[in-house]
C-alpha cells in the first residue's frame, strides 16, 4: 500500500517537473521574456561562487601539497644537538606512533652560496636521494635537469636560479659555518664547489629562493659531522590528522625532541585561507540572492501571462496546492538550469585563471608564499553551491507561486 | 442527477451588489441534454460555472446524486471535477507549449493514472475525432475546428458523467460549427453523457431535448422535445 502511494507520488512529482519545464523553457518565455536574463544573472552568481571557492580550495591544497612534498608530514629534530645514532633514534621515533609509515634522515644547515660574483644566503639540506620516495616528493617538482645523483651535485629552486642567474651544469660554491662549541668568538667555515644538476619548483616562494638540495653524504662531509643527522622527515598514513598524530608522538617521545608538522608550519596562512573562503562564499552568494529576487519578479510577470493556463489547469482538476507546486518547480527548474550554466562558466573561469597564471605573474609569491595556485574544483563545493542556489530559487519562487495558487478560476478567467 | 435549489449569486461591485442569479431551481436528469439560452449578461455562464463547480454560489445548493457539492472543500471539488466533469469553452484553452496529445493527457497525468492506458484512451479519442495525424502537433499548427475537437477530446479523456460547454461553437465558422454540434449529440447518445450547453445559437439550441432561458437572474423552461 505504502509503495503504491509512493509510486503515485513520484509519478506526480515527475509530472509537475515535466510541466514546469514545458511551461518555462519554450520559445515564448525563453526568447521573448525576461526569463533568460534573470537566469543569466543566476548563472553568473553561481560561476563567481564556483570560481572563488575553487581558487580558495586550490590555494589551500597547493600550499598543502608544496609543504608535504618538501617537508613531509612531520619533522623531528633533536633540540640543540645532532642525532648520533640513527638506528636508535629511528627505533625510538617509530615506536611513538603506529601512524608512521616511513622515516628519512636529513642534515640541514644555513649556508652562503656564491657564483659569478653573486652571493646569497641559503638553507642547504642533505638527503638520502635514493630513498626519497614515499616521504618527500621532489621528483615531481623538477623544472629542469635531475635530482643530485653524483658526488657534489645539487638541486636549487627556481628563485635562486633566477637570482644568481644559474642554470644546469653551472658551478656554485657553498660555504657553511662549522660548529665551534668551545670558542664562540671564532668562526670556522667549510666550502666546496658543487655542480647544479637540477632546478626545482619547491612550491613556496621562500624555498625557491633559499632551499638547496644535495646528497646527505656531501653535506655531512661539508659540515664535518660524520654520519650524524639533524633530524628526520616522517610520512604518516593520516596526513589530514597530522596535528593529532604529532601530539601523540610528542607525548611518547622525550622532551629533547622537537616536532613540527606541515599544518603548524603554515597554520596562520591556512586558518586565514579557511576564514576567507567562508567570507568570500557569503559575499559572492549575495549575487545569487539578488539573482533570486530577479527570478521572483520574473515569475510574477510569468504568472500574470499564465492566468488563462491557471484557469484551465484548475478546471481540469488541479488543486490550489498543485498550482503552487507547479510554480515552485519552475523555481527549481530555473535554479537547476541556471546552476548548470553557471558551473560551465565557472569551469571556463577556473581554466582561464590557470592559463593566465602560466602566462603572466598573477600572484605575488612574496605576499602569498606561493606564486601559482592549482585551482581545485571539488564536489563538496559544487554540491554546496547547488544546494544553496536551489534553496534561494525555491524560496524566491514560493511567494509568486502562493499568489498563483490563491487565484480562483473565475478571477483568472476575468483577468485574462 | 443534478439538483439546483434556490441558487443565488451576488457579485460585490463597489457600493452596488450585482444580483446575477436570484434563486434558480433546476433538475437535470442522467443522460439529459439541456441548453441554456439568454442574452449577454443574463447570468447563463455564471449558472454554468456554478453547476460545473468552477465558482461557488452566494446561497442555495447544488447536489449531485444527493451529494451537496459545495459542502466539499476546494481540493475535494478539484478531484470531483477531474473525475466526473468535462469542460469545453468558446475558445479552445489548450496550453500552447504542449502537443495536442499532451494537452489531452493532462487530466490523466494530474490524477497519476497509468500512462499507457491513458495514452490508449487518448488515441481512441483522436481516432474518433479524425485527428490521429495531428496528435503530435502544437496548438498553433491546428485549425480552429481541430483545436475545438482536441479540447473536446481532453474533456472526455477521464470518462466524465457531465459535459459542460460554454458557447462551444461561438468561435467557429458555420461548417465547423455544424460538425462540432453533431459531435456533441453523437457523444451524448453514445456515452450516455449529461450535456449542459450555453449558446446564443438558436439553431443549435433547437436540437436539445430541453431548452431553458435565463433572464434577469431567473430560469424558465422554454421548450421541451416530445419523448
Amino acid at each position: 500500500m505504502f509503495s503504491v502511494k509512493m509510486k503515485k507520488k513520484i509519478i506526480q512529482i515527475k509530472f509537475y517537473l515535466w510541466l514546469s519545464y514545458k511551461l518555462l523553457v519554450n520559445k515564448k518565455s525563453m526568447f521573448g521574456g525576461s526569463g533568460p536574463l534573470s537566469m543569466l544573472g543566476l548563472s553568473l552568481g553561481v560561476a563567481a561562487l564556483m570560481a572563488s571557492q575553487s581558487v580558495m580550495s586550490g590555494f589551500e591544497s597547493t600550499l598543502k601539497k608544496a609543504v608535504i612534498d618538501v617537508t613531509s608530514d612531520i619533522q623531528v629534530i633533536k633540540r640543540g644537538r645532532l642525532i648520533d645514532s640513527w638506528p636508535d633514534f629511528k627505533n625510538e621515533v617509530m615506536n611513538s606512533s603506529p601512524a608512521i609509515q616511513k622515516m628519512l634522515g636529513f642534515v640541514s644547515t644555513e649556508a652562503v652560496v656564491a657564483s659569478q660574483g653573486k652571493v646569497s644566503g641559503a638553507l642547504v639540506q642533505g638527503l638520502d636521494i635514493v630513498n626519497l620516495d614515499g616521504v618527500l616528493n621532489f621528483s615531481q617538482r623538477i623544472k629542469s635537469g635531475n635530482l643530485p645523483r653524483n658526488r657534489n651535485e645539487i638541486a636549487i629552486g627556481t628563485g635562486l636560479a633566477l637570482k644568481l642567474n644559474l642554470k644546469i651544469d653551472d658551478k656554485i660554491y657553498i660555504a657553511v659555518p662549522l660548529s665551534t662549541p668551545f670558542d664562540s668568538s671564532s668562526l670556522q667555515r667549510s666550502a666546496e664547489e658543487f655542480l647544479i644538476s637540477g632546478v626545482l619548483d619547491m612550491g613556496k616562494n621562500d624555498w625557491n629562493e633559499r632551499l638547496v638540495i644535495a646528497h646527505i653524504k656531501d653535506i655531512q662531509r661539508l659540515t664535518q659531522i660524520q654520519d650524524r643527522y639533524t633530524g628526520a622527515f616522517i610520512k604518516t598514513n593520516d596526513t589530514d590528522h597530522v596535528v593529532q598524530v604529532s601530539n601523540k608522538m610528542s607525548a611518547h617521545l622525550e622532551p629533547k625532541y622537537y616536532l613540527n608538522n606541515w599544518y603548524n608550519l603554515n597554520r596562520n596562512l591556512l586558518e586565514a585561507a579557511k576564514l576567507e573562503k567562508v567570507v568570500i562564499f557569503f559575499v559572492v552568494f549575495l549575487i545569487v540572492l539578488i539573482a533570486a529576487f530577479n527570478i521572483s519578479s520574473t515569475l510574477y510577470v510569468l504568472i500574470k501571462s499564465r492566468y488563462k493556463d491557471i484557469a484551465v489547469l484548475k478546471t481540469l482538476g488541479f488543486e490550489s496546492k498543485s498550482i503552487k507546486y507547479l510554480f515552485i518547480m519552475q523555481g527549481f527548474v530555473i535554479g537547476t538550469i541556471g546552476s548548470f550554466i553557471g558551473f560551465i562558466i565557472g569551469f571556463i573561469l577556473c581554466y582561464g585563471f590557470m592559463w593566465l597564471q602560466y602566462n603572466a605573474p598573477v600572484i605575488s609569491g612574496s605576499i602569498y608564499k606561493i606564486d601559482r595556485i592549482d585551482v581545485q574544483i571539488n564536489f563538496f563545493d559544487i554540491g554546496l553551491i547547488y544546494l544553496t542556489t536551489l534553496m534561494a530559487c525555491v524560496l524566491a519562487s514560493y511567494f509568486p507561486a502562493r499568489k498563483a495558487s490563491q487565484l480562483t478560476i473565475i478571477e483568472c478567467m476575468k483577468q485574462e | 442527477m443534478l439538483q439546483v435549489r434556490n441558487l443565488t449569486k451576488i457579485y460585490k461591485s463597489g457600493l452596488n451588489d450585482l444580483n446575477v442569479l436570484k434563486g434558480v431551481n433546476l433538475d437535470i436528469g442522467e443522460a439529459e441534454a439541456i441548453c441554456l439560452l439568454g442574452a449577454s449578461g443574463s447570468g447563463k455562464s455564471t449558472l454554468l460555472q456554478i453547476l460545473g463547480t468552477l465558482d461557488r454560489p452566494t446561497a442555495g445548493e447544488v447536489t449531485y446524486d444527493s451529494i451537496d457539492l459545495f459542502s466539499m472543500n476546494d481540493d475535494q471539488l478539484s478531484d470531483f471535477r477531474n473525475k466526473k466533469m468535462g469542460f469545453v469553452f468558446q475558445f479552445h484553452h489548450l496550453i500552447h507549449e504542449l502537443t495536442a496529445l499532451e494537452n489531452v493527457l493532462l487530466p490523466c497525468l494530474l490524477a497519476g493514472d497509468n500512462q499507457a492506458e491513458s495514452e490508449e484512451r487518448a488515441r481512441y479519442w483522436f481516432d474518433f475525432m479524425g485527428l490521429t495525424e495531428r496528435m503530435l502537433h502544437y496548438p498553433d499548427q491546428l485549425s480552429g475546428g481541430e483545436l475545438q475537437r482536441v479540447s473536446i477530446a481532453r474533456s472526455l479523456i477521464k470518462n466524465p458523467s457531465i459535459l459542460f460547454a460554454d458557447e462551444p461553437t461561438g468561435n467557429l465558422d458555420s461548417e465547423n460549427s455544424k460538425k462540432v454540434q453533431q459531435l456533441f449529440f453523437q457523444l451524448q447518445k453514445q456515452l450516455g453523457l449529461t450535456l449542459i450547453v450555453v449558446t446564443h445559437d438558436v439553431e443549435f439550441a433547437r436540437q436539445f431535448s430541453k431548452v431553458y432561458r435565463v433572464q434577469d437572474g431567473l430560469i424558465t423552461l422554454e421548450s421541451q422535445a416530445a419523448t
